[in-house]
This record gives structure tokens, C-alpha cells and sequence, in this order.
């Protein structure tokens, strides 16, 4: 049973992947223009159903966090580089380690700066 | 104007210049603006910035999560993620409130699956006791303009597109716990979602 792997992009907006199958999924969206876009659309409408559970937190979380985040350094922005335009899109052929720890899907890690 | 972006200072002059147009009513800044700012170390346009959406990101957490500690410190997490990683942020790319959601709603599954880890080496299936009656849920919902409206699209869906996105989107579960939950064939589970989804974001007039 080979499924169509396109049909993943709700159950992907959802997070309703496994580890294994979101890392896969992602991989397709590299490829996949198509199901990039539909998963952003997802995603977009995802945030919507969860703007609808709005709950005022507990006051202690403003100071918690303003608090943290004056002792954590902000990582760098994505730069482009220089030999990226170039070379016909040589994707690398093993995926950078570390990929998008965390990171929010649709906004996918910056492309490696360098190698 | 020669006051800060935001109420508490200690900012640097330049990043008011990159924010144009900028009066000193923050309210009206955009998200997007602030989130630009902060990536830029502005800790004063992060403190607005959560001020503008510390209630939607624990409110998905804490739906999620349920666990009203749990809940806050994986709030607190989100928004030090966002502080952190925020010269990532691309407005081409969708809002700030959909990047710190998707965010928000991502921890929140990962908490809750980390959570079911732990435990199901004892139990066989380690969701049943964090599921509950949805309109139990609702009741704890403060009212808003997005409710009624994201309530309005949910009624339009099949009861089976529905329960799908709900259990996976609110209940944090797997389509495959989703699809045991209902007794439905993967396959299904998986397009209703997916159909669910789309016309939600159809009925709601999202773009991306």
C-alpha cells in the first residue's frame, strides 16, 4: 500500500503526523510545489481554528517570558549565498542535519549557507 | 515622534526608522511589523507582541495540552522559540498570528505525543484519558469574533470531516489514532481531513 502521498497535506496541517511520516512529508514538500502551497493554505486555516480558542494566560507568563528571552540570543536571519542563483538548484543529496529542529513547517529552514 | 515603539524603552533609534509610518500608537503596528522588530533584538515590540497574542497561543496550547502548567510552560516555550528564531519569520509567507500558531499548535502536539510516550509502555493506547466531550471544551472557550466564525465553517463539513479535524487538529491526536477513534479506514481518515480542511479554508476565505 503505497498512498497517495498528496492527501497527506490536512493530517500534516493538523500535526496529526508521525515523527517519521512528517520528516517524509516534508521532504515531498521540498519537491512538491503543489502541496507546499495547499499546506501554507492549511496551515493558514489551521492557525484560524486555533485563534478560536483564545484564553487569557496566567499573568506570570509575560514576566516568564520577557524575562528568558533577555538571556537568549536570537539566531541569524537566512542569507542567501553568493553561489546559490547559479548552479542549476544542486540540491544537496543528503538533507542538512539538524533541519528545521522545532521550527515552525511551512517557514522551512533557511536554505544551508554554506557547506 | 521622538518616542519608542513600544511603551518600554532601552531600544536602539534605528529600528524606528525601518518602521515607517510608525505613530506612536502601537496598537495599530502591525503584527508583521513587530515581529520584524523583535527580530532585530527589540525586546519592547516582543513585549507588544505578546501582549497582542499571548491569549490566542495558551489558548491552543492549554486546548490542547489541557494541563494548565504544562499548558504555561509550553507557552513560555513558544515565545522564547519565537524570539529566538524570528529573522526566520516571512511575511510572503503567511501572517505572524499563523507562524506563531502553527508554532504554538506544534509544541502542543509534541508535549502531549512526548507525554503518551512515557506512558504507553504500560498502556495500550494512551489517548482515552485525555479525551473529552468537545462541548465541555467549547464552554471554556472565551467568545470572539473567530469563534463564531470558525464555528459557523466547522458546521459545514460532514460529521466524519469534522470529528476528523477536531480530534487531530484540537485533540492533538495522529490521523491513525484518529481513524482507530472512529472506527474509520486510514485511507478515509486521511481524505476527510484533508476534504475537511479545505473547506474550511474555503468557507473561512483563507489564502496563503
Amino acid at each position: 500500500m503505497t498512498p497517495d502521498i498528496h492527501t497527506l497535506t490536512g493530517a500534516y496541517a493538523a500535526d496529526a503526523l508521525s515523527d517519521d511520516e512528517r520528516r517524509s512529508f516534508e521532504a515531498h514538500l521540498d519537491e512538491c510545489d503543489a502541496c507546499a502551497q495547499e499546506v501554507a493554505e492549511l496551515q493558514a486555516t489551521a492557525a484560524m481554528l486555533g485563534a478560536a480558542s483564545f484564553e487569557p494566560p496566567p499573568p506570570s507568563l509575560r514576566d516568564a517570558v520577557l524575562a528568558e528571552i533577555d538571556q537568549v540570543r536570537q539566531e541569524p536571519p537566512a542569507v542567501p549565498s553568493a553561489d546559490e542563483r547559479p548552479a542549476a538548484r544542486s540540491r544537496p543529496a543528503v538533507r542538512p542535519p539538524g533541519r528545521c529542529d522545532g521550527g515552525p513547517p511551512t517557514w522551512r529552514c533557511p536554505r544551508p549557507r554554506s557547506w | 515622534m521622538d518616542r519608542p515603539l513600544t511603551s518600554s524603552g532601552g531600544g536602539g533609534a534605528s529600528r524606528r526608522d525601518r518602521l515607517r509610518s510608525v505613530e506612536p500608537a502601537t496598537p495599530e503596528l502591525a503584527a508583521e511589523e513587530l515581529l520584524l522588530a523583535a527580530a532585530r533584538g527589540d525586546q519592547a515590540a516582543f513585549a507588544a507582541l505578546y501582549d497582542r497574542f499571548g491569549g490566542l497561543v495558551y489558548g491552543i496550547v492549554r486546548r490542547v495540552v489541557r494541563d494548565p502548567a504544562q499548558s504555561e510552560e509550553v507557552a513560555q516555550e513558544v515565545f522564547v522559540e519565537a524570539w529566538r528564531t524570528a529573522a526566520r519569520f516571512d511575511p510572503a509567507k503567511g501572517s505572524a498570528q499563523t507562524w506563531l500558531l502553527t508554532m504554538a499548535h506544534r509544541r502542543a502536539v509534541d508535549r502531549v505525543r512526548s507525554e503518551q510516550a512515557s506512558r504507553e509502555r504500560t498502556e495500550r493506547i494512551g489517548h482515552r484519558d485525555r479525551q473529552r466531550p468537545f462541548d465541555e471544551v467549547a464552554e471554556q472557550v472565551e467568545v470572539r469574533l473567530e469563534h463564531a466564525q470558525v464555528r459557523d465553517a466547522l458546521s459545514t463539513l460532514t460529521d466524519l470531516q469534522r470529528e476528523a479535524v477536531e480530534l487531530a487538529y484540537y485533540g492533538g491526536h495522529t490521523y491513525r489514532e484518529v481513524a482507530e477513534l472512529l472506527d474509520t479506514p486510514l485511507g478515509t481518515i486521511k481524505t476527510r481531513m484533508r476534504d475537511g480542511f479545505i473547506r474550511l479554508r474555503d468557507a473561512l476565505g483563507v489564502s496563503a
